[in-house]
């Protein structure tokens, strides 16, 4: 009985949830980095508004490391990458730029490295990457990430 | 009074009221979870697509669950909702079958889910939180059940939750639950058989409802990291085919030493600096290349799961959570918010979080698990034997498949081990008689 009541109990509040929060589509709202082979999406600028439908639609067929960045902008527009990207290059062509501007977004730097989560010595190169700037020179980069190969794709 | 009684006898407890209203608030104030690490919004991802190309190592029944849920709603709360609301249940399950008070089962709720790593991990969609999750959820009904059903239900559970290549881990268990006093030889060996019959049949019959994994990347990962680090450790040259520099040439020695990272199996992430050339076609050589190497260099190959698993027991730093959205809806929530914002700053400032990350401490508790139940062998049930050989199993495998140095992977264990303590220690009699 209890058992029962419980099921109820959480079906009431899968119900709520559904309906109470916008949360779910937080899924969408930050730079993706996930692995997919997208035939029908190819280094094109899309409007965000129907970007899950589309998705769905276009049954896009994943394909490992092969990668699919949806990098959005603060004007809610939106870039699909379509990319072979390696870890080191997503920290340079995607998060470097951001956490390097001038006046970069702090808080989109922050959800993009944090995004490395997965990859903790990753995520630690990329934090020492806060700050720094696009014109420094490759000496401070390497100084900085004590990586010289990620430094590497800066020249 | 009477529909009090009457509550009473259909188990409707006070603290289960309590972990009721636990439950809502804790999902209302964290829903729909933390989620912006990759790999789970990769999983989502694809099976929100309904992608004919799943990923091989995703166990069957978390698939299910997913591809059911996400049928009904493509909102992530779901998901958190469902997977952290049998998790409380099943605590509360599991702590209530005790003689203990109401109120000690309801603070032990609390403390068990404010330990960091139960509080951070519930929080995460990650398919290794939700596969300890519902493992929970097995032992609360295991522990409901006579314990004559208690066998059958855990080799169903096993079954489900892990795939066909799992069967060796599962054999010690199994063993042990075959093994009764004053069978004879004959019993024992047609009991075995049937069971590892019975769970074929099982994972196998789950399997195919669900769509194959096309790819042979999963399957892959461990002998390329496993030949990678007998290379690596061997003090002669290993000429290993499906693993090229960028010239489509053999690795050298130092090649090898170079690339050989004893916390990451995936070299794959190293695909600018190497090719590896391994497919369904070529993939019964790599497995003989794997075996024959391994038995060739044991010496080396133990050298190399030594380390893996060292990593593992004493990592030197922790798993990375992510908070980011987490922090936002926590300052607009109302109720919970100001108590989990101060205990969550709390436990990061106090690096809480990398001291309750280091697997050898549950290893230590789990050793503590034995010796209580061995003290209490009188009022344990076989569902507690099975679930702590079952961790004792998992660990032991871990020694040699254990590829990714991630706590996340371990989650089960931890949890599992946590659990059995509470329980445990919920049985004891603290009363000391006075003659």
């Amino acid at each position: 009985m209890r058992n029962v009541f419980s099921c109820f109990f959480l079906f009431i509040l899968c119900v709520y949830g559904h309906f109470s929060s916008e949360s779910g589509n937080l899924f969408f709202e930050n730079c993706l980095s996930t692995a997919f082979n997208s035939p029908e999406v190819d280094n094109q600028i899309e409007s965000c508004v129907n970007l899950q439908e589309k998705l769905i639609n276009s049954k896009i067929k994943m394909k490992n490391h092969e990668k699919l960045c949806v990098i959005y902008n603060q004007d809610k527009s939106c870039k699909i990458v379509k990319k072979k990207f390696s870890i080191d290059q997503f920290i340079v062509k995607i998060i470097l730029p951001e956490c390097g501007k001038e006046n970069g977004d702090q808080q989109n730097c922050d959800q993009l490295i944090s995004s490395l989560g997965s990859y903790t010595e990753f995520m630690e190169i990329a934090k020492n990457l806060k700050g720094y700037k696009i014109n420094d020179t490759l000496l401070d980069c390497e100084r900085r990430t004590k990586n010289k190969k990620i430094c590497s794709y800066l020249e | 009074m009477k529909y009090i009684n009457l509550l009473r006898s259909k188990g409707f407890t006070c603290s289960y009221f309590f972990a009721l209203i636990l439950a809502f608030l804790y999902i209302d104030t964290f829903a729909p979870g933390a989620f912006l690490n990759i790999h789970p919004r990769f999983e989502i991802f694809n099976e929100l697509l309904n992608n004919p190309n799943p990923q091989g190592f995703i166990p069957a029944i978390h698939r299910i669950t997913w591809k059911i849920i996400l049928k009904f709603s493509n909102n992530l709360s779901i998901p958190f909702i469902v997977y952290s609301g049998i998790l409380i249940f099943s605590l509360h399950s599991i702590l209530s079958k005790s003689n203990k008070s109401e109120l000690v089962k309801s603070i032990g709720l609390i403390v068990l889910l404010i330990i960091p790593t139960f509080f951070l991990y519930t929080l995460q969609l990650y398919k290794d939180v939700q596969f300890a999750a519902l493992m929970m959820l097995a032992y609360s009904i295991a522990l409901s059940r006579p314990d004559k059903e208690n066998t059958i239900f855990a080799i169903l559970l096993m079954a489900c939750f892990y795939r066909v290549h799992a069967l060796p881990l599962n054999l010690l268990v199994m063993v042990c639950l075959v093994l009764k006093n004053g069978m004879s030889k004959l019993q024992v060996i047609m009991r075995a058989v049937s069971f590892v019959i019975f769970y074929l049949l099982v994972s196998n019959a789950l399997s195919s409802f669900l769509p194959r994994d096309n790819t042979s990347t999963h399957k892959t990962i461990l002998p390329i990291f496993d030949l990678n680090g007998i290379a690596a450790h061997s003090e002669h040259h290993l000429d290993n085919p499906f693993v090229l520099d960028k010239n489509r040439n053999l690795l050298t020695h130092a090649q090898n030493i170079e690339i050989y990272n004893p916390k990451r199996a995936d070299l794959w992430f190293m695909q600018d600096e190497i090719i590896i050339d391994v497919g369904h076609e070529n993939y019964s050589e790599l497995r003989d290349l794997w075996g024959r190497s391994i038995l060739q260099n044991p010496i080396a190959y133990l050298k190399h799961r030594f380390k893996v698993a060292t990593n593992f027991i004493f990592p030197v730093e922790s798993d990375y959570i992510s908070f980011v959205n987490h922090d936002k809806r926590l300052k607009e929530s109302s109720f919970f918010s100001p108590i989990l914002n101060w205990y969550y700053e709390l436990i990061e400032v106090d690096s809480v979080i990398n001291v309750s990350q280091k697997l050898f401490l549950y290893i230590l508790l789990m050793f503590i698990n034995i010796l209580l139940m061995f003290i209490l062998r009188e009022k344990i049930k076989s569902a507690d034997i099975v679930f702590l050989l079952h961790s004792v199993a998992f660990l032991g495998s871990f020694f040699f498949a254990a590829s990714v140095v991630k706590f996340k992977y371990c989650i089960w264990f931890v949890w599992l081990t946590l659990v059995l303590f509470f329980r445990l220690l919920l049985m004891v009699n603290y009363r000391i008689k006075v003659k």
